[in-house]
């Protein structure tokens, strides 16, 4: 991962981040996902003030097909699709990033130790983190969200608790592998501390595998949240696109615009961060930059 | 030549040794006793696996527990025994008072940063300089290094390097506090003939002219160009150690006569058999099943009944000794 603040005395022929960003626009797949998903991020952010401020409102009548009355038709309780899967956008999006944030801090983090200390550490840690893999996901964050009250953050909670496991085998399968190379020995010859080079010496070259399972992990989140709000373990009064395919699922022969709209949606949503995930592992290797 | 009576850095009796996974314990360093003076450079010299390199990442307080482990001996820079240092105290001397070159420069060098913000590091760390003055002197630093188009190598990747500029890198990086000690591992040894001719070069020329330098190599060649004084080891042990001169034209010890007749020299080519040179024969004792006594003697042609027990140093002169029983024989 590239610092991006420039040195100051001689203008560099091109700022690290430039470069970055020059590498990732030319894989266009990646570029347009990336347009989609900040139109889908926008929608999530500045639509629900838009949009009627109330999803669970009704307003038509019951099971509408697409018109001009209502876009994309509404519900068997006359509620509009359109105005839901705008607000459900916000949630859905928050979660997962929040969820994947979690997951991001305990994987890495356990990773980071087991794999850098060893030893009795790293046996420690990777024993609890197998305990952690042999759960089925799905079974333990359904527990997870039923034991306790339904809310948004038990749901990030449940879903980053359960999905961490394969970030940190993937973050301590690298830790080990970078830091018997020799420029961390350099680093420490030079006077570094441990901390230092975890964060500034290995980390950033344990990134390029790290990045791609990140952004696959947000579509796994998105994933998670949907399964769990479509078994109604969810809070019930936050609009998710989750919620909608569950609350309609029996109406999909007769009214199919109620749960396909939403499944379209986590469709795109997941499949943009996932081209994003690919561009940012080209962008982010140095080796495949030229200057 | 510099004054030994108050060296720089004084090694004595230093014994390292590493554990294996069956519990055996081999020792890598034994009872290892070196001094460098100021302005001075010392030429280890070994084959591969005689401890070179234990050597240097000992002085360095790298060896690590739990598996690598200094048993006793004391190490000496100034005034103070890095041995007695703590973990921390030793963080603020790597970088500022110990500077280190690495064998292998491209791995040496962290792929994700330019080589700027890689010697800028070790500025703002240990002296707090800013982002900007710290590059400031780091770009003063490879163009004292003669870098080509230094500005832009600032900027570079050390992929984007040949192995020359990475190995310049490396020195600026070991350099840019201005060690007292320089360790340098093999600096040259990945490097082509003439790019280490170049290298040779810069280190006499940029060096402090106050600092201490230990260059360890398998190169007699390099030692001579290079160093003031020699050590010889051989599995862990000092055998032999004088100043470069003396150690050329009168080698004390069998082990070292026998390397100095491997160096082919090319006044009298003709004497070698056609397509062979000279070689010590038979190979480095592994550190897990070492000879009584000698570590040589299995090798060594004028080997005595006395090789089964360890020789001990014989003086020879003014710093100047040997660790051979001929030698205490002939006295």
């Amino acid at each position: 991962m590239p610092v991006e603040t420039p040195l100051q005395i001689a203008p560099p022929p091109e700022r690290p981040w430039r470069t970055t960003w020059r590498v990732f626009a030319a894989n266009r797949p990646a570029l347009g996902a990336l347009i989609v998903l900040i139109g889908i991020i926008l929608a999530g952010l500045f639509g629900p003030y838009i949009v009627a401020p109330n999803p669970f409102e009704m307003v038509n009548v019951p099971l509408l097909p697409p018109s001009e009355e209502a876009l994309l038709g509404t519900d068997f309780l006359g509620r509009d699709v359109f105005t839901a899967l705008v607000h459900g956008a916000r949630t859905t999006l928050l979660i997962g990033i929040a969820a994947t944030l979690l997951t991001m801090v305990i994987g890495i983090g356990i990773g980071a130790f087991a794999g850098y200390f060893g030893g009795f550490v790293d046996d420690t840690l990777m024993r609890v983190t197998e305990f952690f893999l042999v759960l089925p996901n799905l079974v333990f964050a359904m527990i997870l969200t039923t034991l306790f009250s339904p809310s948004i953050w038990m749901v990030v909670f449940a879903i980053g608790v359960v999905n961490w496991c394969p970030l940190a085998r993937l973050t301590r399968a690298e830790f080990v592998r970078i830091k018997g190379q020799e420029f961390v020995l350099a680093a420490r010859a030079a006077g570094a501390s441990d901390m230092r080079i975890n964060l500034r010496t290995i980390l950033p070259n344990a990134m390029p595998p790290l990045i791609v399972s990140i952004t696959l992990l947000i579509g796994v989140c998105i994933l998670f949240e949907a399964a769990l709000s479509f078994l109604g373990l969810t809070d019930p009064d936050v609009m998710t696109w989750g919620l909608m395919i569950g609350a309609s699922r029996d109406y999909f022969w007769d009214a199919a615009w109620t749960v396909s709209y939403p499944g379209l949606a986590i469709l795109i949503t997941v499949l943009c961060i996932a081209l994003i995930g690919d561009g940012l592992n080209d962008a982010f290797n140095p080796k495949l930059r030229k200057r | 030549m510099a004054a030994a009576e108050s060296p720089m850095l004084e090694v004595h009796g230093l014994t390292v040794t590493f554990d294996l996974q069956e519990g055996d314990r081999i020792t890598v360093l034994n009872e290892v006793s070196l001094t460098v003076g100021f302005g001075e450079t010392l030429g280890v010299i070994g084959e591969s696996g005689c401890g070179k390199s234990t050597l240097a990442l000992a002085i360095m307080r790298l060896v690590k527990p739990p598996t690598g482990r200094i048993q006793s001996g004391t190490i000496r820079l100034g005034d103070e025994d890095l041995v007695m240092l703590n973990e921390a105290q030793m963080r603020q001397r790597r970088g500022v008072d110990l500077g280190m070159i690495f064998q292998e420069p491209l791995t040496s060098l962290n792929p994700v940063y330019t080589v700027g913000e890689q010697i800028a590091e070790v500025l703002r760390r240990h002296k707090g300089l800013t982002r900007a003055e710290a590059s400031a002197r780091a770009l003063d630093m490879l163009r004292q290094l003669k870098l080509p188009d230094p500005e832009d190598k600032l900027h570079a990747f050390p992929h984007e390097l040949s192995g020359g500029m990475r190995q310049r890198v490396m020195i600026a990086m070991a350099l840019i506090c201005s060690p007292k000690l320089l360790i340098a591992d093999e600096p040259t040894t990945a490097l082509d003939v003439t790019v280490q001719a170049q290298i040779f070069d810069l280190l006499k020329e940029i060096r402090p002219a106050s600092s201490a330098m230990i260059l360890i190599t398998h190169d007699f060649g390099a030692v001579a160009e290079m160093a003031d004084r020699v050590v010889v080891m051989y599995a862990g042990h000092c055998i032999e150690r004088g100043t470069v001169r003396e150690v050329v034209t009168s080698p004390a010890h069998p082990y070292t006569q026998g390397l100095l007749a491997c160096v082919p020299d090319i006044t009298n080519a003709g004497t070698y058999a056609r397509g062979t040179l000279p070689e010590v024969a038979g190979t480095v004792p592994s550190l897990t099943n070492l000879p009584e006594g000698c570590p040589f003697s299995p090798r060594c042609d004028r080997a005595i009944e006395k090789c089964t027990t360890m020789p001990p140093d014989v003086p020879l002169g003014a710093g100047r000794s040997v660790k051979c029983w001929l030698a205490e024989v002939n006295r």
